[in-house]
Parts: structure tokens; sequence; C-alpha cells
């Protein structure tokens, strides 16, 4: 039996969605293209979340597994010829596998030492990206090979429904797994790690779970958007890149709606501030600072408060 | 050979100009255990009061200095009155505290950015011409970056150990309850280390100013090379941070000399990452 308050709840979420699958039937494609955006975003954001909302761990660094996606999926249709999805898949090897690699020394730093060492890995594969000129096209870029998709190029609108149903099925995965043991687990890490080790919890694997999806979700998000822009440089993954992230979590707040309004809000946050023409950063700035005093656990926390300890806020020396 | 001395003599200084910021990021993290974004715009801000005051309005240094003093201590205090010590007070995880500081960064840089419309922001040398020494040539207002770094640090470590004020400082951060138990204003202490944080921060960016041409949006750059810096030294260790800033100056502008300049940045991220992995508490931490 499903009582009324679960059903009306199903009904609007439900209503929602086929209101904005409707889109593409109302809008024209530039913002179409940033609905597309904002579903990037969330499903960047999903994955962060589930490390630094979850599990307590930041990560500075989430340009890092972008550019490896983006870069992925346009090398291996440009270089190797494969077909788009091929490599969507490989790039998601990759990333995966570089997450699991660099977890090992970095997920053994802690707060502040960890969002500096992500950044330094960001950075790293940002330089390397920029250095690397015969193989990554150096600050000029990489054209991406168009989609064509049973004899048509693929639109805007194909990407809009892709990104569409993969950001509902990450949810959809996030929602699953935060009410697992994994989630549970996760929280318990984020509340107190020493306790967590002591009751058993395998502290390393669950930090290494939560960073490698973290970093699969990001890759996803690169790829389709290095496949939907058609065209990618460094400059797209600098160091603000990092910020975006983190920005969305923190203000969307440490929930997996959360995520899902902090993605939307920051995607959409500058196309609100243009409006302000040479003082369009000012704004955005001052934004970010009136959301951030008023609502200091982010968009969601105004309706649920509570769900971080008071030991993530504790003054003292133990940053690193 | 001259030019091997003076690209070591370059890195030196950039390297002080990195650890400056570094001092002025652990001056705040020794007491209150915040870092405070906001005073890379301190660094940007005072060498944008300098090009105000002494491009475009032709006024002299003393002046410009006292008007950076003044406007910098005050941005200090407020980051603190306003964001910080709020938001501290509502127990925010830090991470949001330094997100809010980076929001408050951008307010203050696209503020002057509109202002300048985003131009670059030239400031004539405090000491024109040059100096020579043997066979080598040597800038003044390098001079002036190394002499402000020593005065700094000295000044500091008088204020630290030698007066009241300062001895209260540092009890804050040691360990707050005891602090307040002896009767020391925790509140007030925290405020002082902005202010103090945010004036080192601004004196250091008006006297780097006419080395390297400021623009609106270079604070969170040597914020981070700062912040880098301090981390290498050793978090909390104010004069290990001054180290940290010389060796990745030197890093820095070696590789960036002899091997590649793109690769001066993979340098000092790379050794960031074995510093972190192999002493994470950083090279001279107390």
């Amino acid at each position: 039996m499903l009582d009324r308050g679960k059903v009306n709840k199903y009904l609007a979420i439900g209503f929602m969605l086929a209101l904005v699958a409707c889109l593409p039937l109302f809008v024209n494609r530039y913002y179409l293209h940033l609905a597309i955006m904002s579903g990037l975003g969330v499903i960047l954001a999903l994955g962060l979340n589930l490390l630094y909302g979850y599990s307590g761990q930041i990560n500075f660094g989430v340009a890092a597994f972008y550019a490896i996606g983006a870069y992925a999926v346009a090398l291996l249709q440009a270089k190797a010829g494969l077909y788009f999805f091929a490599s969507l898949a490989i790039a998601l090897i990759i990333a995966v596998l570089v997450a699991l690699i660099i977890s090992l020394p970095l997920l053994r730093l802690r707060h502040l030492g960890l969002a500096l060492g992500t950044l330094a890995f960001a950075v790293i594969i940002y330089s390397l990206a920029c250095a690397m000129r015969d193989f990554t096209g150096g600050s000029d870029g990489l054209v991406v090979p168009k989609l064509v998709l049973l004899g048509y190029k693929a639109g805007t609108t194909f990407y809009f429904y892709m990104v569409l149903v993969l950001a509902i099925a990450c949810y959809l995965a996030c929602h699953h797994l935060v009410s697992s043991k994994i989630g549970r687990a996760l929280m318990a890490i984020r509340e107190d790690e020493s306790a967590a080790l002591a009751s058993g919890i395998n502290v390393d694997r669950y930090k290494r779970l939560a960073f490698t999806i973290n970093a699969l979700f990001t890759a996803l998000a690169g790829g389709i958007y290095a496949q939907h822009a058609g065209f990618i440089a460094p400059a797209l993954f600098d160091v603000h890149f990092n910020l975006l992230g983190i920005l969305m979590v923190v203000v969307g707040g440490p929930s997996n709606l959360g995520s899902v309004i902090g993605g939307i809000f920051i995607m959409l946050l500058p196309e609100f501030v243009i409006a302000f023409k040479g003082y369009h950063i000012m704004a955005y700035g001052l934004i970010l600072v009136l959301v951030l005093m008023f609502m200091p656990r982010g968009i969601t926390g105004l309706i649920k408060a509570g769900t971080f300890k008071r030991s993530q806020t504790r003054l003292g020396r133990s940053l690193l | 050979m001259d030019i091997f001395f003076l690209t070591l003599f370059t890195g030196v200084c950039v390297g002080f100009i990195y650890g400056l910021i570094a001092f002025s990021l652990t001056a705040v993290y020794n007491v209150c255990g915040v870092l405070n974004f906001v005073q890379g715009e301190c660094f940007m801000g005072g060498a944008a009061i300098g090009f105000f005051l002494m491009t475009q309005l032709d006024l002299p240094f003393s002046l410009t200095l006292l008007v950076i003093l003044v406007a910098t201590g005050i941005l200090g205090f407020l980051t603190n009155y306003v964001l910080v010590s709020p938001l501290l007070g509502r127990r925010t995880p830090l991470i949001t505290v330094i997100v809010a500081t980076i929001g408050a960064t951008m307010l203050i840089s696209g503020g002057i950015g509109g202002i300048t419309e985003w131009r670059w922001m030239p400031v004539h040398p405090l000491i024109s011409g040059a100096w020579h020494l043997g066979s080598l040539t040597i800038m003044p207002s390098y001079v002036v970056i190394i002499l402000t770094a020593v005065v700094v640090v000295t000044g500091y470590w008088l204020f630290e150990n030698k007066t009241i004020y300062g001895m209260a400082l540092r009890a804050t951060g040691i360990n707050r309850a005891m602090a307040e138990l002896v009767g020391i204003q925790v509140p007030s202490m925290i405020a002082l280390a902005f202010v103090i944080g945010s004036i080192i921060a601004g004196i250091t960016g008006i006297v780097v100013a006419p080395v390297i041409t400021p623009h609106p949006i270079m604070g969170m750059h040597y914020l981070l090379l700062g912040f880098i810096s301090a981390v290498v030294g050793g978090l909390g260790n104010a004069y290990g941070s001054m180290i940290g800033g010389l060796i990745l100056g030197l890093l820095g502008i070696v590789i960036s000399s002899y091997v590649f300049p793109v690769y001066a940045d993979i340098a000092t991220f790379v050794l960031l990452l074995i510093v972190l992995v192999a002493r994470p508490k950083g090279l001279f931490a107390r």
C-alpha cells in the first residue's frame, strides 16, 4: 500500500520531469545548451557530494577527471577512430584507473592537505595538457569529430536527452548507494574516522570507493561535454573549474537533492550575472557571499538542518 | 655566470613575495585556524591603491602606504566581523568558510576589475634607476622586496615575543579555552590577527607592484602560491613558511629559465605532492 503523501510526491516529481523532458519543444538551442550544462553540473555535483557531503573527504581537483574524460573521448575518436560510445566507455575506465592509482597517496591526506593534494593533481593534468602540444594540441585545443547517429548528425536535442537520462540514473544510483550499507559506512567515516575504523569499517576502501565514483561521474560529465561542445582546450579545466565543483556542493548543501540544486544553480548563475556588464564577477562574488552567509549549510540546509557534526567545524590545528 | 646569479637573485626575490603572502596567511591561521583567502585581494588591493594614488594621482609613497595600511586593515577587520566569525559561530564546516572567503575575493577583484575595466595597473618603482654590483645590474625594486620581508619578519617576531598583545595573540592560537580563562579577549585577538595578516598582504602588494605589473585577477594566483609555500614550509610555522616561499621561488625560476616555462608549474605542484605525502605537516613543522 502506498500512502497518500508518497503518491503525491512521486506525482510531483514525475510531472516536473515530464515538463523538463518537453523542454526541446519550447526553447531554442542556446537554452537547451544551458540545460545540458546544468545536467552535467548535476552529474558532477552528485559524484563530488558522495565524496564530500557523505564521506567528508574533499576533492579540490575535479577538473583533472573532467579533463581526463574530455580528452580521452576527443583523442580516442580523433586519433584512434573509435565510435563515441566506445571511447566514452574507455574514457570512464581510464578515469577509474587513474583515480584508483592517485588515491593511494592522496587519500592518506585529510582536510586541507587533501584539498591541496587533489588541486596539485589537477594543475599537473592541466599543465600536461598545455605542454604536450603534439598529442593534445596544447593550449590551441582540440576539435572533437561530430557524432553520426543512424546516418544523421546528433544535435543538441540528442545530448539533452542523453544528459537528462544519465543525470536521473546518477541521482537514482546515488540515492540507492546512500541508503545502503556503503552509504552508512561513508557517513560513519565522515562523523568519526577512528570510531568507524574501530567498528570494523574498512575506512581506506570506502574512501577510495567514494573517490572513484566521484572520478567516474566527473569523467562522464567531461566526456559528454567534449562531444557536445565539439571543441576542448586546457583553459576550460583550469583552477576555476575546481572551484565550481566545490561551489556546487557547498551552495547546494550536503545531500543528493542539494547537489541537483547546487549543480543547476552554479551552472546558471553566470547567465544571470552577465547582466552586470563589467561588474559581473563582483555580482557573482556578492551572490556567493550572501548565499553562504544566510545559508551556511547550503540551499537544502535551510530545509533540513544538522547533517554536519561538530568535529568538522572544530577550530584547531588538525587540518593537515 | 652573471645570468646564473641574476636568475638566482630573481628566484630569491620571487621567493620572498610568496613567503610574505604565506607569512600573512600563517599569521591568521596560527591564531584561529582559518585560511583567509581575502588576503590575496589585500595583496592585489595594495597594488591597486598604488596604481590609483601613485600612478594616476601622483601622490607620494608615504601617503599611499598610509592609505593601504588603513584600507587593508579595515578590509581584514570586516572579513572577520562580517563573514568568518559569524560563520564559525554557527559551526559551519571549515571548507564552507573558506569558500565564503573565496566568494569575497571575487567580490573585491570583480569590483576593482570593473573600475579599471580589467586593464593592467602599472606602478612606478619606488627607487628608479639601477644599481651595479661588480658586473651585475640589480633593480632596486627587488632589494626593496627583500628589505620588506626582513622588516616584516623581524617586526612580527618582536611583536609576537616582546609585547603583551603579541603574547596574547600567541596564547589564543595555542589554547583558546585557556587564553579565555586568563582574561584574554579572544574575539578581539582573532580580529587583530585578521587585521595584521591583511596589512602584511597589503604592504606586500605595493612593494611588489613595480616588479610584476598588477592586474585585478592576480590575487588568486599569488594567494595560491603563498598557500603552497605555507604548506611546504609547514602550516603553522610562520618562519618556515618564508623558507617554503624561497624554495618555491627558486624552483620555479630555475625550471622556467633552464628547462621550459610550462614545466615550472608542474615542478611546483609535484614538489607540493611529494611534500604532502612524505611530510604531511610540512618541512619545518613545529
